[in-house]
């Protein structure tokens, strides 16, 4: 039985291939919508684009449906944003790697900030778990090399210029794909990252340089921070994942930081419930609103986060206003 | 239409997780006929949980995780017995309080991980998807030793099942029978937690069982029939997940019970029809 619904799935796969139409152009399937829109800006009708997550999922717990994992599978490249972020996936990311689909991985190409750099007193521990799981996996994890690095790398549109440079070299290389064009309109999305990166930068100035706090439900704005000069004091859930829980006792610690440092807000995220960051803003009093930003997917129509890059100015827009005097 | 069977296992992922289903399902359809026919589901349910805090220790201290959620499922079994030899109370009261006790413990353990590696979600729901092929391999090992097992302890399971008293009186060692066969349970239980997830192994172990048990008699066939509706659910699983876009794991389990009850109402209908007829005839 085994033997025969597999012969039949062999024949299955020519008729897809042949199926999917546009065999001419390279497919691509990309992991997270934020990069989903970066790679679609920057490939245009050169390739077909599929993204995975939908919007409003969170990436961390995001889990890929069959469909889904035979599309990238089938992808000639498939792109992740890496450094263990596609939680749910990395089974998935995994398998399709060792099947032998080409996968770039956006944290392979930029300089990535270590994780857990915030002052809690198990930074220690952590640090000390984390090399432990990785040395000693029975060879099971190659791709998920969460805990160690910073994934969140898209808050700095720098970074990402880094990548998608990387990445159009990679993609020159896929046949039938049109290098010339592909330099011309990734040079013109470069053009519109350093504008993005020169707009954000100016924006930011107006917060006086004590007022640059971020307290965030998890740790996602890491490389906002280093980028644009802020200071990230703490975070609802002290880890890289949305995964993660807190305890009361880290709660109120971070409820007494904000108070004394008078933090005026809490960076939530619209993936995720804000029930942690309201009750830990109920605790410290009336003046810390929580705003929710666009951290880790792109928004609806009309949210003004739409787009990478439109994600980027409403979250800065949003940081600024809550910050600023 | 053949397309529509077919197209879900094109890719060499879907055909790893049918492989690897199958194998699974064929573990814990053999070893949940004993559970079904013996009365331990809420043993099973609670095992199932009980590798948990094994799974965490695994994840956290880079152990083995099968071996470690081996050890702590016999661990829980320990516990329950210790709870049923010294106090007056029931059987499930100490499977309730292990169960619950074992699961915290888990929870616990992982969210004290800042790190997010091995997240709670994907042991609870398993990633039937990212099963690779060193999974396989364990698991069709632990089907050889599940057979093996089955086959040699057979008549004492089956003595065990009938009766305790007679079962020890024939010199057929039922301590080391139940002992043996809770150890059988474990193992599938550690197996399929990568496949399955840990929440809805139990609906493996008993899913396809009851179904067996409602259309054949006898033990060894019902384990034959067992395993036939637990591949008919991993099968139909993969593709109707596949083709409405839901989780792969969850959709198998779904499938599976959800042929419990269609089985259940061909059954009553056909008893039904035929004590019309029989009336009819009188």
């Amino acid at each position: 039985m085994v033997a025969l619904v597999l012969a039949s799935a062999a024949c299955g796969s020519d008729d897809t291939a042949d199926g999917t139409g546009s065999t001419d152009r390279p497919s691509l399937v990309v992991s997270t919508n934020v990069l989903g829109d970066v790679v679609t800006e920057v490939v245009g009708d050169l390739a077909d684009v599929e993204v995975i997550m939908p919007l409003g999922a969170d990436p961390h717990d995001f889990a890929a449906s069959a469909r889904q994992a035979a599309d990238m599978e089938a992808a000639d490249l498939l792109v992740i944003n890496g450094s263990g972020f596609e939680q749910g996936m990395l089974g998935v990311i995994e398998s399709v790697t060792e099947g032998g689909t080409p996968v770039f991985s956006f944290a392979d190409h930029v300089e990535l900030l270590e994780g857990g750099e915030h002052d809690h007193e198990h930074a220690d521990e952590d640090t000390h778990t984390d090399e432990d799981t990785h040395t000693d996996e029975d060879g099971e994890t190659h791709v998920d090399e969460h805990g160690e690095f910073d994934p969140h790398l898209w808050t700095d549109p720098t970074r990402i210029a880094a990548g998608v440079e990387a990445l159009v070299a990679e993609l020159g290389e896929l046949d039938g794909i049109d290098a010339a064009a592909l330099g011309e309109q990734a040079d013109a999305y470069l053009a519109e990252l350093a504008a993005l990166d020169a707009e954000i930068e100016e924006q930011v100035a107006s917060v006086p340089t004590e007022r640059r706090v971020l307290v965030t439900n998890h740790e996602v704005f890491g490389y906002f921070a280093d980028r644009y000069g802020f200071e990230v004091v703490g975070a609802v859930v002290p880890s890289l994942s949305t995964n993660a829980e807190t305890s009361a006792k880290e709660l109120e610690e971070l409820a007494h930081v904000i108070e004394d440092e008078g933090i005026p807000a809490i960076f939530a995220e619209t993936t995720g419930s804000t029930d942690l960051a309201d009750a830990l803003a109920d605790e410290v009093g009336g003046e810390v609103q929580v705003v929710a930003l666009f951290s880790e997917s792109l928004g609806e129509d009309g949210s003004g986060a739409e787009t990478y890059i439109g994600m980027m100015r409403t979250n800065t827009e949003l940081i600024v206003g809550a910050l600023g005097a | 239409m053949i397309d529509w069977f077919t197209d879900p296992f094109a890719s060499n992922i879907a055909q790893r997780a049918l492989l690897g289903g199958l194998v699974v399902a064929a573990i814990t359809a053999l070893i949940g006929t004993w559970v079904i026919v013996r009365g331990l589901a809420f043993l099973g349910d609670a095992l199932a949980h009980g590798v948990l805090p094994g799974l965490a220790v695994g994840v956290l201290w880079g152990v083995n995780l099968t071996l470690a959620g081996f050890v702590s499922a016999l661990a829980m079994v320990a516990g329950v017995n210790l709870v049923h030899r010294t106090t007056r109370l029931s059987d499930d009261t100490g499977i309730g309080l292990l169960f619950v006790g074992m699961l915290a413990l888990g929870v616990i353990l992982i969210s004290r991980n800042d790190t997010g590696a091995g997240d709670l979600t994907s042991f609870l729901f398993g990633d039937i998807l990212g099963v690779d092929r060193s999974d396989i391999v364990l698991a069709v090992v632990a089907l050889g030793v599940t057979i093996v097992g089955l086959l040699v302890g057979h008549r004492a399971f089956l003595a065990l099942a009938v009766n305790h008293d007679k079962a020890a009186a024939l010199g057929l060692r039922p301590g080391l029978a139940h002992g043996a066969m809770l150890a059988l349970l474990a193992m599938a239980v550690v197996v399929s937690f990568k496949v399955v997830g840990t929440l809805l192994v139990f609906g493996f172990l008993v899913a396809p069982a009851a179904t067996a048990v409602l259309v054949v008699r006898r033990i060894p066939r019902t384990m034959v029939v067992a395993v036939v509706f637990a591949w008919l659910s991993v099968v139909l699983g993969i593709v109707v997940s596949y083709h409405a876009d839901t989780a792969t794991s969850a959709t198998i389990a779904g499938v599976g019970v959800a042929i419990f009850f269609l089985v259940l109402i061909a059954v009553e209908l056909r008893s039904a029809l035929r004590n019309r007829t029989a009336l009819a005839a009188a």
